[in-house]
């Protein structure tokens, strides 16, 4: 007898609102029947939109998923702040919001591009001392809040219809789309808070090609659950690749460092510390590694050099 | 001069020698003035002279609803701050992330770390840190340690009243506008994009340039004053007051130009109009006749006041 290899991979699933995100990871263990399945970061239970599930060996990936850049299609409500700066929350206070114009929210965003200082929400997974601040929020413990930097690559204003205004936001990892809100409301002197969140991208993983719950459930009862199953490699596409010599891929597998030699092609845009495909020269995915040298030092560096510091081995088999 | 709102990409010190204006500076009044001198002065051995403000009034975060209005919104602020000699400004959102910085943090962090200043110039008033914990003193303590001078700016009196944002404010609010132009140092200035109006003004042989007047801290009613358009100042008289508009009900300022203008400005031009004079309250006319005249009357009146002026 030999053990059915088990099922490895990300689902790109279209959470409907309501459910939270450990609803949709209990979902997909019945359907596929899978103990190891796990969410990439949490999206809000009334979010909407791209999260990504994996599977099986998929779950060791799921940190790098978390970090991708999203981008999110969001309203606000001018003129409540609550205190969950959503709609789910208690109403703190109401204002006027009439004397906003157009201008004013566009004159209001250009500061939010960039890297910003975030408070987490008081109501958000964030841990703090080990325990969920929602947790400490419920039991009605004030918690002192560190401000977080993220990085907010683009937001432009999609729809202006107050008091609702609707924002296309284009982010890097842990970014709170509440707190955006909520500070945006301030800076229009209105106040403002999350009235509805879609994730419209996360990574590679795109909402146009996202599965409903029950889009999956059919795909599964029709036996073609695993179709719907993106490989590793691809999952990870949305990070820069760097190739390797045929000779390297041995100590690639090993785990070694990798010298400026071994590399064929080290793409441009790449900054010391950012987290890189390492492909064989067929292009199979061997490993993640981060760079130790702006893409710029590349050509000019020692070919002896570590360039490259491996974070996970995949064995080739990805 | 140059607005940057990134401070992630200060750090990369594209600026030499930074010498910075700190505060709301709501207004640009005397006060700040005084500040923004010092600043240029300092500045002028091959520094930058340079103002960090906050693009939103921080009791937006504080204390909401006691926020004011702000006499002088961003973009208006930015062009005066130019005025004054400022080749570079650092406008950022006063959130709660900021708000919970401690008065260390903001200078080290902030001050110093992200911008890099050389020197920081204060008004005597100024507060910084979390529940507003550090003081002129503290500040001049921590740039002896974290190596950048400090000036402390005393506040500047007229007829033996400080200038304060919140003074004006009030007295723009009573439609004082000779009282706050002494404070201010220049005429409340309202700054704004011509946007299509419904063409009632031109009907009656009246047109206007029509700017949003959410903003406007006078009340509502009719004033004289001048405008600047296309690099040139005229004499204008100005109705400030709601008019129905698709979806809801708008704050308008018109600007009829002194003499009428009718082709040479459209929707989209830069205006700056500074209000001087309120000549009387909004008044519903029984029909276009009767508001023709008073218009005649307001016109004329205007013209009156404005060359007594030039006189």
């Amino acid at each position: 007898m030999t053990n059915r290899r088990e099922k490895s991979g990300v689902l790109n699933v279209n959470k409907s609102a309501g459910m939270t995100s450990h609803d949709v990871v209990d979902a997909v263990r019945r359907l596929y029947g899978m103990r190891r399945v796990g969410h990439t970061g949490t999206l809000d239970p009334r979010g909407t939109g791209v999260l990504p599930i994996c599977l099986g060996r998929a779950t060791k990936i799921a940190q790098y998923l978390m970090a991708a850049d999203k981008e999110y299609q969001l309203t606000m409500r001018l003129g409540v702040t609550t205190d969950t700066l959503d709609a789910d929350g208690k109403v703190v206070e109401e204002r006027d919001w009439s004397h906003v114009t157009r201008e004013q929210l566009e004159g209001a965003l250009p500061p939010f591009r960039g890297e910003i200082q975030q408070i987490p929400p008081l109501f958000s997974a964030k841990k703090v001392h080990g325990e969920r601040l929602y947790r400490l929020a419920r039991k009605g413990q004030m918690v002192e809040r560190a401000p977080v930097p993220v990085t907010v690559h683009d937001v432009k204003c999609t729809a202006f219809e107050p008091p609702e205004v609707s924002l296309w936001v284009w982010c890097g990892k842990g970014m709170y789309a509440r707190a955006l809100c909520d500070d945006i409301g301030r800076v229009l002197s209105c106040g403002a808070h999350l009235a509805r969140l879609t994730r419209t991208r996360s990574g590679r993983f795109e909402v146009k090609d996202a599965l409903t719950l029950a889009e999956l459930a059919e795909r599964v009862q029709a036996g073609r659950g695993d179709e719907v199953l993106i490989p590793i490699a691809e999952a990870l596409a949305h990070l820069p690749a760097v190739r390797v010599a045929p000779e390297a891929t041995a100590a690639v597998l090993h785990g070694g460092t990798i010298a400026a030699a071994a590399v064929v092609a080290f793409p441009p845009d790449i900054r010391k510390g950012t987290l890189v495909r390492v492909l064989g020269f067929r292009r199979q995915l061997l490993s993640l590694a981060r760079a130790a040298l702006d893409s710029a030092d590349f050509a000019t560096t020692d070919p002896r050099r570590s360039v490259l510091t491996p974070v996970r081995v995949f064995g080739g088999a990805a | 001069m140059r607005v940057v709102s990134d401070l992630a990409a200060l750090r990369q010190r594209p600026f030499p020698g930074i010498v910075c204006g700190v505060g709301v500076f709501d207004g640009v009044h005397l006060g700040h003035q005084a500040i923004l001198q010092g600043v240029a002065a300092a500045a002028r051995a091959g520094g930058t002279p340079a103002v960090f403000t906050f693009l939103n009034h921080p009791l937006t975060v504080l204390a909401p609803s006691r926020a004011p209005r702000l006499i002088t919104p961003p973009p208006l602020k930015a062009r005066i701050l130019e005025e004054q000699g400022i080749a570079l400004t650092i406008v950022v959102p006063f959130t709660p992330a900021m708000a919970a910085l401690s008065a260390e943090a903001f200078v080290r962090d902030v001050l110093v770390g992200q911008v890099g200043v050389r020197g920081v110039h204060v008004g005597a008033d100024f507060r910084f840190g979390r529940g507003r914990e550090g003081t002129p003193e503290d500040l001049i303590r921590l740039g002896a340690a974290l190596g950048f001078t400090v000036e402390v700016v005393p506040e500047v009196s007229v007829g033996g009243t400080p200038a304060h944002s919140a003074l004006i404010r009030e007295l723009l609010a009573q439609a004082k506008l000779r009282e706050a132009q002494t404070f201010l140092g220049r005429p409340y200035l309202v700054l704004g994009a011509i946007q299509t109006g419904a063409g009632r003004g031109k009907a009656l042989g009246f047109p206007t340039a029509n700017l949003d007047a959410s903003e406007v801290l006078v009340p509502d009613g009719i004033y004289a004053g001048r405008a600047r358009a296309a690099g040139e100042w005229r004499k204008a008289v100005m109705s400030l007051g709601v008019a129905p508009t698709f979806g809801g009900t708008r704050r308008w300022l018109e600007v009829h130009f002194l003499p009428p203008l009718y082709e040479a400005i459209g929707p989209g031009v830069e205006l700056t109009v500074a209000m001087l004079h309120r000549i009387r309250d909004e008044i519903r006319f029984p029909d276009a006749a009767a508001l023709v005249a008073q218009m005649r009357q307001d016109v004329s009146f205007a013209e009156g006041l404005l060359a007594a002026e030039d006189g």
